[in-house]
């Protein structure tokens, strides 16, 4: 097990240079590139455009880029962003805590409504409930993410008001124009704008919307596949056997074919966490979300290359991680499994 | 250990792992800054004693206003500013989004500025320098300003001509990575007579010599490091005489500016306590947020979004029209080569002939689109400068599409195949039989523009023309010569966009319309002169408009330099673009100014 | 365009292999058994010939604008209203879905392609082979597919190929949507050949000479066809979805063409203005498509699956 957890380590090694490579590569390619925001700036003389480049190092061939990039990479040194000219761990420091509230509140809420849905269904298959679950889940991966939150903005914070607040009476509606009123739920944002020690209701209250928009687009997939993985578990022999010998239906489900039919999901569950990392750039996007997946898409659209390089490769390494563990969990979980 | 023991155990660990990383960096996200930027929060010289409290929950009150919370446990009062751009830097000599300035402006003043009707008006200096008034020589090489006197910075050191002289010298050392220089650069020598008086001596006559040092940078706090991208002004660290002060930038989320105690009109001025300004991803997002009234001023909107808003007695729409002009660029250069320097040469297929152009203009009905795409809330375009002291006086263009088929048929386009799109036969420079069909390209994602596209796109079959869309977002579509965009290597038939131009047109004017502004290899693709338009008679006017202080003079040849324009229509002007803000009906002192930042009269704004 | 999270999982639960079952009768009684995957069906059919004959159908050009009639809401004229530029919406729906089906299709056809290219080649070759494959699609998957997508929209542009160009760039995101589906195929058909080569016909058919690749096409391809068939299906949903995606990021297709995602983002701003229809019937239309496809795919599966039948 070591040994294949050591060579799994060193394999990594050259995929992520090999990864390093082609993503340095593709990024000098896109138009666009650092020097774009400098571009409509009629204050520009052509001895700046020199001196800027000079300092972007545009002016040197990718590979001496590359290079110079990847030595200094490897002694812990992950540069400085093109655009805010602050170090690329400052800049992914910033982000990262605000993406991994929203991710994991809305991973969680996700898991632990779909496995149980997932399994119950399984168990109660062509049911009322499993119909009406399968159908629920089919609507979450049916529907327009960034529509979808688009509507809630519309329904919960534009035309909804909260009733409690004003000074203007029974007004729940935007129809009836009142100056003062407050919406029902906050349209974006981590927390109220102007106060300086958010309690914790007010942050809740700012992670409703958005954690909806991505639980409902999750849930469906996890329920789908609890569903199936407990379906592929419950005509095994061992569960026959179970039942044969007499223990009560519940024991059945909870000690083997619940435990049993979770275990691949587990695996599925670790090769998902690192894409929590990135971040959700819809739902960032419409629900004014401080976080990575705005971050990225950012430093994509403006060539900003040190922070892109420093994002895709913690991405990288965080996937090759996750994908061992997720091996290594499975092994840990089927007895039958062996690495050598 | 039992296999769900091992279950849960592996589930705690996955998370368990996350959570570390969650709770591990947002600690770093103060600690990691290097030691000299002072964190927001340890910055108390600028925090109000007015309480900083919440405006949406009394409840934080008692919470979050410790031990300043006076006799008075008023709210503070709060304008919640909504922008759809997030400023890369804050420091304005190498911030290069129109937003930064936004922000930078409510810290950082200059010594004069513009007001809405495009008049210079002293800022830091007593009077606005003139021939007139004799601050400035009749050669226009030496001006001097004088100071006001007592100004302070927010940290409370005083202002002088040294800050001046030193934002001078820094902003032109090679290494400072400044890139707004250009006018700097004409300067030979700023000299400081006694602490309130700046003579600046130019090397050169500069004609735009009032725009330069609108943003003073304070030489106490920033000596040091003459590369300016590293110093801690740029975000957390901007310090400025201007009636706010920055306490806090979070990323991608929120800048919160507060009162500056230290203002020179202060107590009367700032009005409000604090402004929050808040970034939002789209203008979308934003539209909704100011209707639900979580925002109370809305950044930049377009003539399309104004009657919904009108229509809503929540909200005022602040407009007045603006400098911007949307146009349509005409390639006349081959598209097929790089960055030609020699258009003449090697002209654009189909658009090099003047009739093409022509009839191009004469087959768009501009006041339609005026009237059902922007509900009349502007007028038609005619020339590059349509408002402030220049402005151009340029008829406006005829609708005549059947002029416009006249000329394409003298052209030698014809539709002899029956596709209803005209081919060459016998036109000036393309090859027997090819098709007028021309690409036309904007920013994507922008409704109003992909409207109008697509009614250009009818309006040109009716003519015989096929306008094909090919929209490209901004990024790509303004992209750098060293990244290789096609605008600027010429690889493009039709582009349509805004530009602006400045209160003083001389460096947007030569930049896009002078024949020495073609980006080439040459001159390193410096210039906006995208269509690679060569008028000798207009690139002589900017000449001369750019050597005389004369304002009538320069006027004058603008005006050569327009009609020459209206005349070769290198650009087709379509509609005037207007500057538009939403604020909420409770917003007071607000004035939407079309030359420069919508914060120039931050001090003035009020809350009711 | 998925989110993120999802994309590891989107095709997770096809992935268990599954095994065969000839009978084409048995398999076509229990798949109408599945009234949902019916109703799908029915619902799927009904949108294609829309989409098909809506040219003879309906008395509107979908790019000619009408000035006058701009956001009129739905009517007898007008069944599903006008948009901001006064073009019948039902007219335009229906040309989108010519444009958004043949995306999906399209991207799907490509991406199974190249899924079964390179699973097929790993698993049956095995060995260095297989490691070298599967670590390049690991190091696809770990490439940010938005990424991805902004490079290869960006580089696409530069080609002038004009059947990558037809119709607003429909060809160009045939290619790309289709370069980002094949991974899952990949490890799907992967999977299915480790275990199927093992297999006595496999061993028959090389003991009578046959060659590596007829083995693969003739023999191993049919047997795995099933869990392929179910994966494709799913990502055809997956890839309409991504289509709607695309444009809202401004990398879609160009108008005046219509596609379900260009006029469901051309809409953002109507919703907020009360003009429902513009929004409400491009998302119905996305919405139908892939919970119809959806209840194929599990009808499929269901039907497909020996263990199912009682």
């Amino acid at each position: 097990m070591v040994n294949y957890i050591l060579r799994r380590l060193v394999y990594s090694i050259p995929l992520l240079i090999l990864i390093s490579v082609i993503v340095f590569f593709l990024i000098s390619l896109a138009p666009g590139g650092p020097m774009a925001a400098f571009e409509e700036n009629p204050n520009l003389t052509p001895e700046d455009i020199v001196r800027l480049e000079e300092e972007f190092g545009l002016n040197q061939h990718i590979y001496v880029r590359y290079w110079k990039w990847a030595s200094r990479i490897i002694v812990g040194d992950w540069g400085y962003s093109n655009v805010t000219h602050k170090p690329v761990l400052q800049e992914i420091g910033e982000r990262l805590p605000n993406t991994l509230q929203l991710m994991i509140v809305a991973f969680t809420i996700t898991l632990l409504i779909a496995i149980p849905i997932g399994l119950y269904s399984a168990l109660h298959q062509y049911s009322l409930f499993d119909h009406l679950a399968t159908f629920l889940a089919f609507v979450g991966q049916a529907i327009p993410i960034f529509w979808f939150g688009l509507i809630l903005i519309i329904v919960f914070n534009v035309w909804l008001n909260n009733p409690i607040s004003p000074s203007h009476g029974f007004a729940w509606s935007h129809f009836t124009h009142c100056l003062d009123c407050k919406p029902l739920l906050p349209g974006g944002g981590m927390a109220p704008y102007g106060v300086d020690n958010p309690t914790l209701g007010q942050r809740i209250q700012h992670m409703i919307l958005p954690v909806t928009m991505l639980a409902m687009f999750g849930m469906g997939t996890y329920t789908r596949y609890m569903r199936g993985q407990t379906l592929e578990v419950i005509y095994q022999d061992y569960i026959r056997t179970a039942r044969a010998k007499g223990l009560s239906e519940r024991l059945v489900v909870m000690r083997h074919a619940f435990k049993n039919a979770l275990a691949p999901v587990v695996t599925i569950i670790a090769l998902d966490l690192p894409g929590l990392f990135g971040g959700a750039l819809f739902t960032e996007t419409i629900f004014s979300w401080p976080g990575m997946g705005r971050l990225f898409y950012r430093s994509a659209q403006r060539g900003d290359y040190p922070l892109l390089m420093g994002i895709v490769m913690i991405n990288a390494v965080l996937i090759i991680f996750f994908n061992l563990m997720a091996d290594i969990s499975y092994a840990y979980l089927d007895p039958r499994i062996r690495y050598d | 250990m039992s296999r769900t023991t091992r279950l849960v155990l592996i589930l705690t660990l996955l998370l368990g792992i996350l959570l570390l990383a969650a709770c591990g960096t947002s600690q770093p996200a103060t600690q990691e800054k290097p030691t000299e930027m002072p964190a927001a929060t340890e910055a108390p010289a600028q925090q109000p004693t007015e309480a900083p409290a919440a405006t949406e929950a009394p409840a934080a009150t008692e919470a979050s206003a410790p031990t300043e919370a006076p006799a008075k446990p008023a709210e503070p009062k709060t304008i919640i500013y909504g922008l759809y751009q997030e400023p890369d830097v804050l420091n304005p000599f190498i911030a290069t989004q129109y937003a930064a300035d936004e922000v930078s402006k409510m810290v950082v003043e200059g010594l004069v500025d513009v007001d809405p009707d495009g008049n210079f008006y002293p800022v830091l200096a007593k009077e606005v320098p003139t021939i007139e008034n004799g601050l400035v020589s009749e050669d226009g090489l030496n001006v001097t300003y004088h100071l006001k006197e007592g100004i302070l910075w927010s940290d409370g050191e005083p202002f002088t001509c040294e800050d001046v002289k030193y934002t001078w010298e820094i902003i032109t050392t090679p290494e400072s990575g400044a890139v707004n220089t250009a006018g700097y650069d004409k300067i030979e020598s700023v000299e400081c007579p006694d602490p309130n008086t700046v003579q600046i001596k130019f090397k050169e006559f500069y004609a735009p010599y009032l725009t330069l040092f609108d943003s003073v940078l304070p030489k106490h706090a920033t000596e040091g490091s003459t590369d300016m991208t590293t110093w801690d002004y740029n975000t957390t660290g901007l310090l400025g005489t201007g009636p706010f002060v920055l306490k806090e930038w979070v990323s991608g989320d929120h800048i919160t500016l507060v009162k500056n105690k230290n203002y020179r009109d202060y107590p009367d001025k700032p009005k409000v306590d604090q402004i929050i300004v808040r970034i939002i991803p789209s203008r979308e997002v934003g539209k909704a947020l100011i209707t639900s009234g979580e925002i109370d001023i809305l950044w930049d909107l377009t003539e399309a979004d104004v009657p919904e808003f009108e229509e809503n007695p929540d909200v005022i729409v602040h407009k007045r029209p603006g400098p911007g002009t949307e146009r349509l660029l005409l390639n006349l250069a081959d598209p097929t080569l790089d960055a030609t320097d020699d258009p003449l040469n090697h002209p654009h297929p189909l658009l090099a002939d003047l009739r093409v152009r022509q009839a191009i203009q004469y087959g768009i009905d501009k006041q339609l689109i005026v009237d059902e795409l922007l509900y009349g809330a502007t007028t038609v375009g005619t020339s590059e400068l349509s408002i402030g002291w220049a402005k151009c006086d340029i008829p406006p263009s005829e609708f005549n599409p059947d002029k416009a088929r006249e000329l394409l048929d003298e052209a030698g386009f014809v539709d002899q195949d029956g596709d209803g799109i005209r081919e060459c036969h016998g036109c000036k420079y393309a090859e027997e039989g090819t098709p007028l069909r021309l690409k036309i390209q904007t920013t994507s994602g922008n409704q109003l523009r992909e409207e109008c596209e697509q009614l250009l796109v009818e309006m040109m079959k009716d003519i015989g023309i096929e306008f094909y869309i090919e929209n490209v977002p901004s990024s790509e579509l303004f992209g750098s010569w060293a990244s290789g965009a096609f605008r600027k290597h010429g690889h493009f038939d039709i582009l349509m966009y805004t530009t602006s131009d400045k209160i003083d047109p001389q460096s947007h004017m030569y930049g896009y319309f002078h024949k020495n502004s073609i980006p080439t290899e040459a001159n390193n693709g410096k210039g906006f002169n995208y269509v690679r338009w060569i008028n000798d008679r207009a690139s002589e006017a900017l000449d001369k408009a750019g050597a005389t202080p004369n304002l009538e003079e320069r006027k004058a040849q603008y005006q050569i330099a327009c009609e020459e324009i209206a005349k070769d229509i290198p650009h087709l002007y379509l509609y005037d673009r207007s500057e538009i803000e939403l604020t909420r009906a409770n917003i007071k002192g607000f004035k939407v100014n079309p030359w420069g930042r919508q914060t120039w009269n931050v001090e003035d704004w009020d809350k009711e | 365009m998925t989110e993120p999270t999802s994309i590891a999982i989107s095709t997770a639960e096809t992935l268990t292999p599954r095994r065969q079952r000839s009978l084409k009768g048995m398999a076509w009684r229990q798949f109408r058994r599945h009234q949902m995957a019916l109703v799908g069906s029915v619902i799927l059919g009904l949108l294609i010939f829309g989409a098909i004959f809506v040219s003879v159908l309906s008395p509107y050009d979908p790019t000619h604008s009408s000035l006058r009639e701009r956001r009129d809401p739905p009517s007898l004229v007008h069944p599903m209203g006008t948009d901001t530029l006064g073009r019948d919406l039902m007219t335009r729906i229906f040309y989108g879905g010519r444009i958004s089906l043949t995306i999906g299709l399209g991207a799907t056809l490509l991406g199974v392609f190249i899924g079964i290219l390179i699973g097929a080649t790993a698993g049956y070759y095995g060995g260095k082979t297989d490691e070298v494959l599967m670590r390049l699609t690991d190091l696809f998957l770990s490439l940010p597919r938005i990424f991805l997508l902004i490079i290869m929209a960006i580089l696409l542009r530069e080609v002038e190929v004009p059947i990558l160009k037809a119709n607003g760039n429909m060809g160009g995101i045939i290619l790309i949507l289709g370069l980002l589906s094949w991974t899952g195929v990949a490890r799907l058909v992967r999977g299915q050949f480790l275990s199927l080569k093992e297999k006595e016909f496999v061993e028959a058919a090389r003991t009578i000479g046959a060659t590596n690749w007829r083995i693969i096409i003739r023999h191993i391809l049919p047997n795995s066809a099933t869990p392929i068939i179910v994966a494709a299906t799913l990502l055809v949903a997956r890839n309409i979805i991504s289509e709607s995606g695309l444009s809202f990021l401004g990398f879609g297709v160009q108008p005046p063409t219509p596609t379900w995602g260009n006029m469901l983002n051309a809409a953002q701003d109507e919703m907020r203005k009360g003009n429902w229809w513009m929004a409400f019937f491009p998302g119905l239309m996305i919405f139908l498509t892939v919970i119809s496809i959806n209840y194929i795919g599990d009808g499929l599966r269901d039907a497909l699956d020996p263990r199912k039948v009682k």
